[in-house]
């Protein structure tokens, strides 16, 4: 399944409050009601399951304490401090961890925290910490490459297919060589010199 | 003679604009248009703010203050237009100061008496801190100029009280930073981007979160842009500039470094905007946030420095045009 943050266009630092609020927003955009006959309508349904599905992964993740990863519970308390929002009572008592016992995760909770203040650039060599420290997790990776896809593009949305654009000769070699495994698959051989 | 009345219109215009009509630039002039993105019908109602907030500005503080008007605060006003529940409308007006065109002209709203107050306020400070540290006649012009300046904020803070007392401690934290030559660019960028969020903040609580990130995001972008464009200059004075002491006085380094920071800065921004429940100008705002911004950030970090001849093109004959 794809990532449910990136289904309903958030964060993975969001709080409850805008998983709740974008997942509403999209269950209005693509509700049943709207499409009515619409030749649409089958579309709309599949995105509306992967909506719900993408909803309800997230709030059993964090239900469970800690988003994927199992984390440990030493920093639940934290968490669910960032989560609703008290960043400032979470950075304090993230501060008050002495500096020997931080680990990858207390740099992913701290640059959250420092990402959620607009402190950037901090938040980046926080994140980037938190993953060289646990190259494996996957919550870590994916606020480090976000922000880091921001860094590098300055967030420019290039529209759906827009690297498609057209038909590079990239595309035209592919083309022609899966045009020749179907021909030899049948019996037959488009490019002979493969 | 006649080449010597030219020097000397030139030396007039010179201070006249370099004391006044840059004092408006609040956010040093970096938050505006990229007109040649801009719909037409966009254009006339960019125009039409402009018109309206110049015309608010006088009726309120007189004529010095219409000559600070700036595009950063026109941007301002937009928002907060695009914000506010009902659309206050057109009217069709001439200008005082170029009466033989006729334009479009947004009808006084609560979002222009805003930015033109809040406009004041940023002047005042803006015209304290060039009597801290500018050159001599920038600074004599400031010095002129200030009693006016301050009078007008004091009526200004009488409608606004709150954003006054948050700019105060912004600018009493800058020169603060300032002193203790922090190297952090986080903690550096701090009080320009409260104070644009401050700026931003309104009354509506649903929007509230994602316009105070815009702001301060938006006021991040504003301090690097400003850090990054005086690089060579502090540099030869041995003035503070967190990028110089991040990278060692190398600025090259220092200008690439903060490529990334702005990058994310303005990702942000539009991330935050995404996020408001805009109700009119969407075109115009997002073509500043699209267009406007990466453009004015390309042009500051290929080191072009936008001289004052070129601020002139872009002000004094831009303003005639728009």
């Amino acid at each position: 399944m794809n990532n449910p943050y990136e289904v309903l266009g958030i964060q993975p630092t969001a709080t409850d409050e805008e998983v709740k609020a974008a997942y509403r927003e999209l269950a209005k955009k693509y509700h049943p009601d709207n499409y009515g006959n619409n030749p649409l309508s089958e579309l709309a349904e599949e995105k509306m399951q992967e909506i719900n599905e993408a909803y309800d992964t997230i709030i059993r993740m964090r239900r469970q304490g800690g988003s994927a990863g199992g984390s440990s519970s030493r920093y639940s308390d934290i968490r669910n401090l960032i989560r609703t929002g008290r960043t400032i009572d979470a950075e304090s008592l993230l501060d008050g961890i002495p500096a020997p016992s931080r680990d990858a995760e207390w740099y992913f909770l701290k640059g959250s925290v420092l990402y959620k203040k607009g402190w950037l650039d901090d938040a980046y060599s926080h994140f980037s910490t938190a993953t060289r420290m646990d190259p494996t997790n996957v919550e870590y990776r994916q606020a480090f490459n976000q922000l880091d896809m921001q860094r590098r593009t300055g967030g420019y949305r290039t529209a759906p297919g827009s690297n498609m654009n057209g038909c590079s000769t990239c595309d035209m070699c592919q083309g022609l060589i899966c045009a020749d495994c179907c021909c030899e698959c049948m019996g037959g051989d488009l490019v002979p010199c493969c | 003679m006649l080449q010597y009345l030219q020097i000397f219109h030139e030396w007039v215009c010179e201070i006249l604009y370099d004391g006044i009509v840059k004092m408006g630039d609040t956010m040093f002039g970096y938050v505006k248009v990229y007109q040649p993105e801009l719909k037409m019908g966009e254009f006339e109602q960019y125009r039409g703010a402009y018109c309206a907030l110049c015309r608010t500005l006088g009726k309120r503080y007189g004529i010095t203050a219409q000559m600070t008007l700036s595009y950063d605060m026109t941007f301002l006003a937009l928002l907060h237009m695009a914000l506010a529940d009902s659309c206050t409308g057109f009217a069709h007006g001439r200008c005082p100061y170029n009466p033989f065109k006729k334009r479009m002209c947004c009808k006084p709203s609560a979002a222009l008496d805003f930015a033109a107050d809040a406009a004041m306020l940023l002047v005042y400070h803006k015209t304290v801190d060039t009597i801290a540290d500018d050159r001599f006649v920038k600074r004599l012009t400031a010095r002129l100029l200030l009693p006016i300046m301050r009078r007008n904020r004091r009526r200004a803070a009488l409608r606004l009280p709150q954003l006054d007392e948050t700019l105060a401690a912004a600018m009493d934290a800058q020169r603060d930073l300032e002193q203790r030559a922090v190297s952090s660019i986080d903690q550096a960028a701090e009080p320009t981007a409260r104070m644009l969020a401050a700026l931003c903040a309104c009354a509506d609580e649903t929007q509230q979160p994602a316009l105070e990130r815009l702001g301060y995001c938006l006021g991040r972008w504003v301090y690097l842009m400003d850090a990054t464009e005086d690089l060579a200059e502090d540099l030869r004075n041995q003035s503070y500039n967190p990028l110089l002491i991040a990278h060692g006085g190398d600025v090259s380094a220092a200008r690439d470094a903060v490529t990334f920071s702005l990058n994310a800065s303005m990702a942000e921004c539009r991330a935050a905007y995404d996020a408001l429940n805009i109700r009119r100008f969407d075109g115009i705002l997002r073509n500043v946030m699209e267009w406007g911004m990466p453009h004015m950030q390309k042009q500051v970090l290929s080191g072009e420095k936008r001289t004052r001849a070129k601020h002139r093109s872009g002000g004094f004959q831009d303003e005639q045009s728009v």
